[in-house]
């Protein structure tokens, strides 16, 4: 979604409205991940994943602010394709 | 037109009633016999409505029936239709008369009032 | 040249027709979850419907009776009975979930509040069924949900692996209890009910007669058949795109995506275009399926070629339908969720109305010289077994996996 809103193949209220989606459910996760009971093996990978969900969020509601922003939602790309490569790595670690 | 008894539950019975002007007006869901011990019973009457349902259902759901669909009192949720008023018995029962002249339309006329007022109806 | 005309009218109808939020879901998540390998089920689904459809629309254009009419009268007041509120339960939910898919579609295209956009939805679905004849309902929505086509189109642009695409279309297996649900919801989403009692039901508003057989041979094959593309193209489309980066898609907005990699905005706008009128398509099929139902079990006069007053208690049927699944969608359900239950649980009743529908097509005291072939019977049998594995897996496939999500 953020590499079609970079080269501006997206409609702006597909971006806000499927961004909103998307970015309900990593706020979701993450307070899932925060509620939930978890041995104390599990802190600190949990904590990492938390992390990412909020930072996942993030980047999806910086580019549903401001849709018009191509350089942003590139550099939103780049940062979500990182996080997705950490988060699964982070899942074949547990 | 005499259905023999066998064909009675496969040929009558459940089958959808029309009227004379073409028009559904409910199902064959009993049949009425004539006849006393010891005489030849006598198909007399088609049985229409939701109040004889609850006689076809298992015993033990049948309490839950009458309450739901009704106990079968003629006139309100049962209509008495008498043989002579069938004509032709195809994939369905023809009625020789109108189903307001039998008694047929109570439930549609009802809905019909609340109908009329919509636009274009 | 008349016939013809009506013919490919008929089917480019069926085609738009065809997909529902069902396989918008199902399909989607397929492609996915197991990229090409659940290929294979799509055929299998739609043979599935050609056969049951077929059959049905043969039965109702020969005896002048549409399926659920077939069955109350044959198999007696309790079948039918159990039958009837089975069918209404969840033509209830799928159209709660096709007029939540309908909403969420406009709510991708407009950004309105989702509640208003659900009562939109509703009043625009009430008001088009109420106004509009029949065969105008049919094409409106079967001629826009062409727009779908778009995922051909995108199938073909994102240059899949055609030889691995073929091998998906050869049954295979794989020993997890996911991928087996995702086999029992795609034959599912192919095999809905709600969409045979409409066919068959159609097939009266249509004044089909016996020599609209072919005519009826015509829709149920080459319709469902080339609607099923749209299956298989869906199911690629997703594979192209969301496999590798393992995106599990839990959104119509998602299935969306798919078209705009493909074509950027256009692609996006006709995706969405397509499945507003699939889905809208779908609901009004279901509101009248329950209203046919529920006319054909107690006798009443029914059909959109009556005025309403004429068939006054089917005409409010079809209305408090619509009004039930907006309550039930303006409670917040996720109509995704809802979609999964609603095929899930389309697939276990379906041998109540399959396995009637079978024995009247064989029937030639019913049929007469139009009775099943060797062939036709030879393959409805064969569904019969297709469908009882399939009915019998569903409940335990949808717990043990829940919902699809493990």
């Amino acid at each position: 979604m953020a590499d079609d809103l970079a080269r501006g193949r997206s409609k702006i209220t597909f971006i806000r409205v499927h961004g909103a989606e998307l970015s309900a459910q990593a706020q979701h996760e993450a307070e899932k991940l925060n509620d939930d009971p978890v041995a104390p093996s599990l802190k600190s990978p949990i904590e990492s994943a938390i992390t990412l969900a909020s930072d996942i969020g993030g980047a999806i509601d910086e580019m549903r602010v401001s849709p018009q922003d191509r350089q942003q939602a590139r550099e939103d790309e780049a940062k979500l394709h990182d996080w997705a490569l950490k988060a699964r790595k982070l899942a074949e670690t547990l | 037109m005499t259905p023999d008894h066998l064909d009675l539950v496969y040929r009558v019975l459940d089958d959808q009633l029309v009227d004379v002007d073409g028009r559904r007006c409910g199902r064959v869901d009993d049949l009425e016999f004539d006849g006393g011990p010891g005489e030849q019973p006598r198909l007399s009457a088609i049985l229409s409505g939701s109040g004889m349902w609850h006689r076809r259902m298992p015993r033990v759901l049948r309490t839950a029936g009458a309450r739901i669909f009704g106990t079968g009192v003629l006139g309100e949720d049962v209509i008495r239709v008498p043989w002579e008023q069938v004509g032709d018995i195809t994939s369905t029962l023809r009625l020789k008369a109108k189903a307001t002249e039998l008694g047929l339309a109570q439930g549609e006329e009802g809905a019909a009032r609340f109908v009329r007022k919509f636009p274009k109806s | 040249m008349k016939k013809i005309f009506e013919i490919a009218l008929g089917i480019i109808a069926a085609i738009g027709g065809f997909v529902d939020i069902g396989e918008l879901v199902f399909n989607t998540q397929a492609g996915a979850d197991f990229r090409y390998t659940l290929l294979w089920a799509v055929p299998v689904g739609v043979i599935g419907i050609v056969v049951f459809a077929e059959m049905t629309g043969r039965i109702a254009t020969v005896s002048g009776l549409p399926i659920f009419d077939v069955v109350r009268m044959r198999m007696g007041l309790n079948v039918a009975l159990v039958t009837l509120v089975a069918s209404l339960l969840i033509n209830l939910i799928t159209l709660a979930a096709e007029v939540g898919g309908a909403a969420i579609v406009l709510q991708l295209l407009f950004d309105v509040n989702v509640s208003t956009l659900i009562l939109l939805a509703v009043v625009a679905l009430v008001l088009i069924v109420y106004f509009v004849p029949f065969g105008g309902i049919e094409r409106l929505f079967g001629y826009l949900g062409c727009a779908l086509l778009v995922y051909v189109a995108a199938a073909i642009h994102l240059k899949p692996d055609w030889h691995q695409v073929a091998s998906g279309l050869l049954p295979s297996w794989h020993s997890s209890a996911l991928y087996a649900y995702f086999v029992v919801g795609v034959i599912g989403a192919a095999l809905v009910p709600y969409e045979v009692y409409f066919y068959s039901s159609g097939a009266i508003e249509d004044r089909w007669k016996i020599g609209d057989l072919n005519l009826n041979r015509a829709n149920a094959i080459l319709g469902f058949t080339l609607g099923g593309i749209l299956s298989i193209a869906l199911i690629v489309v997703a594979g192209e795109v969301f496999f590798a980066p393992q995106v599990h898609p839990g959104y119509l907005g998602t299935t969306a995506l798919g078209a705009e990699r493909a074509y950027g905005e256009a692609g996006l706008l006709l995706a969405l275009l397509g499945m507003l009128f699939a889905v809208g398509g779908a609901a009004v099929e279901c509101a009248f399926s329950g209203a046919y139902t529920l006319a054909q079990f107690a006798g009443w006069e029914w059909g959109k070629y009556r005025r309403p007053r004429d068939a006054p208690r089917f005409t409010l049927a079809w209305l408090i339908f619509f009004a039930l699944a907006f309550v039930i969608v303006e409670t917040g359900v996720d109509p995704v969720v809802l979609t999964e239950y609603a095929v899930i649980l389309s697939v276990v009743a379906l041998p109540l109305t399959y396995l009637p529908a079978l024995l009247i097509a064989r029937d030639k005291t019913f049929m007469g010289e139009h009775a099943n072939g060797i062939l036709a019977n030879a393959v409805g049998w064969l569904y019969l077994v297709i469908i009882l594995v399939v009915s019998v897996a569903a409940i335990p496939l949808l717990l043990v996996t829940d919902g699809g999500a493990v």
